[in-house]
């Protein structure tokens, strides 16, 4: 697998290069603004990118703007988005033109390496990657009686991770279920919250979020 | 000025008596002589005219004396009685009397040339006048050299020493010239009021009505003394300026004399003009409320400016003294100092009391404006300064904030980094061990250094707006909240405002209110920001006691808006914002 990394802390940017290539991904550039980011791109080629949210020179939404900027010319381009915080409202923005391809993580996430691999080889396949913090604040937020209360706890389970972007196969592994099995908690729950069940995966999770986001109570 | 007209007033009156009684005695005289047939009637017949306008004149001095009609009026008066010296058998005074009888003209010509006020400030005008002087004297002088008490019946002329010239046709060609120079002098008079007429504005030429009436009449009589010669013949004629001709005669003092009174600026106005004042009135309709009350249309009102110069209510710049051409200018002054300036048509000097009642009035107005307009200016300077630190403040924790994320957060994952890629190097299983607790323990630092940073300031505000701060707040806070706001961008002070309000009285129904859920609504209605927050729980918030809500107050404030906290229409609490948006809002993009 082949990146680009956009960073702009140096320090952080050449020590996760290091640690990528240990684990056999090859950084083909790194850049540390917007504008460097969208050349290595167009001149490497990469399968991936992973791209710091903020970059110079304001530091608020460039890795976003640079993301659109990207998936306009290749289409389902991966990129992988890093924040210092996550939040809800982000991921739907990030997520809403086109979930398929689009990871949004906390940037802690990239030291444990092999998760970091693992997520851009789910991107580049096409799925999506969202923090398990922003799912699980979404999940956690009170709310007085309504459809996730009719949920298994299994249910749940398969949930929150179809809202962190897994597919059906993911979710069995995870979850060390039979595909069938997990077939049918995921219209178990698309049912009881009232979704359209025939859902392609990386939409479903767009959907998935929406729902969770919904204002409470 | 009025103790010299005390003075002036009485002895002009006494002397135009004296001129009714002398003339009327040298009349009396004369007509004794010639037959007794109703002596008085003649008499009173020949001394009516003149004494209207030594009333008038009188009148008008005592009723407008800023103007000078009057004294030219009681002139004419004074002077038409001239001709009347011509009876008395006085050798010389007889033939200088008779010659020189039309001078009343020119104190006619003035009051028709500078009517209403009577100065002979205009060089055309003073030019005609001296022409008319030379021409009635020369031509008068003529005439008393040329009259020869031959041609009188025995008894009826005195001898004239001034007996020059005999000869027939050198009488009749200065006869001639006379009318034609004459003539040329009516001509251009007419001239000069027709282009005042044309030049004045529309107070001006309301005013020059009398000067029409005046002539017209006269003009229309004397046309109709030449109709009635041609169709009836000179007795007829005779009748008719007798009897129609006299009584015309006597109508341009009273026109004159009643223009003067009525131009007299309406009093009652001002009463209107200062309730105008009273309800507050804009510099700019304070042109138009004194232009009303004045009766000038072209009235302009400038404003004195620090530096000297003048401007209008619309700022345009104002030369009063270029302006002031054949303009008058009347200073408004609040404390001996001058703070503006009417420029009026000329005509309104008549009535030089009124206009400074109604500059005082404008003064004191105009004063107050100034004072209020200071004091909101100062209170809108302390509120931008106010705004200013609430926005710099804002700016520092932005920085802090970015500080934290972008320095020390950065530092701190690619030290977890390195700890965890040697930890998987390590075969040790004892060090790798202690290395993934290490690698665990960065992994809270980082947790805790986040909640730091966004206490200090939400990143997510900055980034996706208030929408998206307000939804993240909603998500961490421990109680159901409802948040309805458009995911729509405005001013960095807005946003931050209304999120520390939001968080705020999210905190307050969390730890206080005992409430079970909460609803933050916000709305653009026009150009102001609302929101509120309602929670159900006990109420009974006092943004003065003790509530973070105080000093969120202040910031509302700095902001120009305002924040109300009170009860809910069914309980709980209802903390309201407004804030005005100064800089236009930003729609997100749809993508």
């Amino acid at each position: 697998m082949k990146i680009v990394i956009a960073e702009d802390s140096d320090l952080l940017r050449e020590t996760l290069a290091g640690a990528l290539r240990e684990h056999g991904v090859e950084v083909a550039a790194t850049a540390s603004t917007e504008s460097e980011l969208v050349s290595a791109v167009e001149h490497h080629l990469p399968d991936a990118a992973v791209v710091d949210i903020r970059l110079p020179p304001s530091f608020t939404v460039e890795g976003l703007r640079a993301t659109a900027t990207l998936r306009a010319r290749r289409p389902r381009f991966p990129v992988l988005l890093l924040s210092q915080h996550v939040e809800g409202g982000i991921a739907l923005k990030v997520l809403r033109d086109d979930p398929a391809g689009i990871g949004y993580l906390l940037k802690d996430r990239v030291t444990r390496v092999s998760q970091l691999v693992a997520a851009l080889e789910r991107l580049v396949a096409g799925g999506s990657v969202i923090d398990p913090e922003i799912v699980s604040a979404l999940l956690g937020r009170p709310r007085r009686h309504g459809p996730l209360d009719e949920l298994t706890p299994r249910e749940r389970d398969v949930l929150r991770l179809m809202a962190e972007g897994r597919s059906n196969r993911g979710i069995g592994q995870e979850l060390a279920l039979e595909p069938k099995t997990v077939e049918h908690h995921v219209g178990q729950v698309f049912s009881k919250l009232g979704l359209e069940p025939a859902q392609h995966d990386h939409r479903r999770v767009l959907a998935v979020l929406a729902w969770l986001n919904e204002p409470a109570p | 000025m009025r103790r010299q007209r005390r003075r002036v007033v009485p002895a002009l009156t006494a002397v135009g008596l004296a001129a009714v009684v002398l003339a009327e005695w040298v009349s009396l005289g004369a007509y004794a002589r010639v037959d007794g047939d109703n002596v008085a009637g003649q008499l009173i017949h020949d001394a009516l005219p003149p004494t209207v306008y030594l009333v008038a004149g009188i009148a008008a001095m005592h009723a407008r004396p800023e103007s000078r009609i009057g004294f030219w009026l009681w002139l004419a008066g004074v002077l038409t009685f001239t001709g009347n010296f011509g009876n008395a058998l006085v050798p010389g005074l007889s033939q200088l009397s008779i010659g020189l009888q039309d001078i009343y003209l020119v104190p006619m010509g003035i009051v028709i040339l500078t009517y209403p006020m009577g100065r002979l400030d205009s060089p055309p005008v003073r030019w005609l006048i001296g022409l008319a002087v030379i021409q009635i004297v020369a031509v008068g002088l003529f005439v008393t050299a040329s009259l020869d008490p031959a041609d009188c019946a025995p008894g009826w002329c005195p001898a004239n020493p001034f007996l020059l010239i005999r000869d027939g046709g050198t009488v009749a060609a200065v006869n001639v010239i006379g009318q034609v120079t004459g003539g040329a002098l009516w001509l251009a008079m007419a001239l000069i009021v027709a282009r005042r007429y044309l030049v004045a504005s529309g107070t001006a030429r309301r005013l020059l009505l009398p000067v029409w009436i005046a002539g017209l009449l006269l003009a229309a009589s004397g046309v109709a003394s030449l109709v009635v010669e041609t169709v009836r013949g000179p007795a007829a004629q005779y009748a008719y300026d007798y009897w129609v001709g006299w009584v015309v005669s006597m109508v341009p003092p009273v026109v004159f004399l009643a223009g003067l009174l009525r131009q007299r600026l309406d009093r009652a106005g001002i009463a209107t003009f200062v309730e105008e004042l009273a309800n507050g009135i804009t510099v700019g309709s304070l042109r138009d409320a004194f232009a009303r009350l004045v009766g000038d249309t072209t009235l302009v009102l400038a404003f004195r400016m620090d530096d000297g110069g003048y401007a209008d209510a619309q700022g345009t710049l104002v030369d009063p003294s270029a302006e002031g051409e054949g303009r008058m200018v009347t200073s408004i002054e609040r404390g001996g100092r001058e703070i503006a300036v009417a420029i009026t048509d000329p005509a309104l000097q008549t009535d030089p009391a009124m206009l400074r009642a109604a500059a005082a009035a404008a003064g004191l107005a105009l004063d107050n404006e100034r004072l209020t307009a200071e004091v909101r200016a100062r209170v809108e300077a302390i509120r931008t300064s106010r705004a200013r630190l609430v926005e710099a403040a804002d700016a520092e924790r932005v920085r802090i904030e970015r500080m934290l994320h972008d320095g020390a957060q950065q530092r701190l994952v690619a030290l977890a980094l390195r700890v965890r890629a040697l930890a998987a190097g390590t075969d040790e299983p004892a060090v790798s061990m202690r290395l993934d607790a290490l690698g665990a323990d960065l992994d809270e630092a980082l947790a805790e250094l986040r909640d730091l940073a966004r206490g200090i300031h939400p990143a997510v505000l900055v980034q996706a707006g208030l929408a998206a701060a307000l939804a993240a707040l909603a998500e961490r806070s421990p109680l159901p909240v409802l948040v309805d706001v458009p995911d729509i961008r405005l001013p960095a002070p807005i946003e931050s405002t209304a999120y520390y309000v939001a968080a705020e009285a999210l905190t307050n129904a969390t730890r206080h209110a005992r409430a079970t859920s909460v609803t933050i609504s916000a709305w653009l209605d026009g150009a102001t920001f609302h929101m509120t927050v309602l929670d159900d729980g006990v109420g009974g918030a006092d943004p003065r006691h003790g509530s973070g809500l105080a000093g969120l107050e202040d910031r509302v404030a700095a902001s120009a808006g305002s924040l109300t906290v009170g009860g809910g229409p069914h309980g709980g609490t209802l903390v309201e914002i407004r804030l005005p948006i100064r800089q236009p809002t930003v729609a997100q993009p749809a993508s």
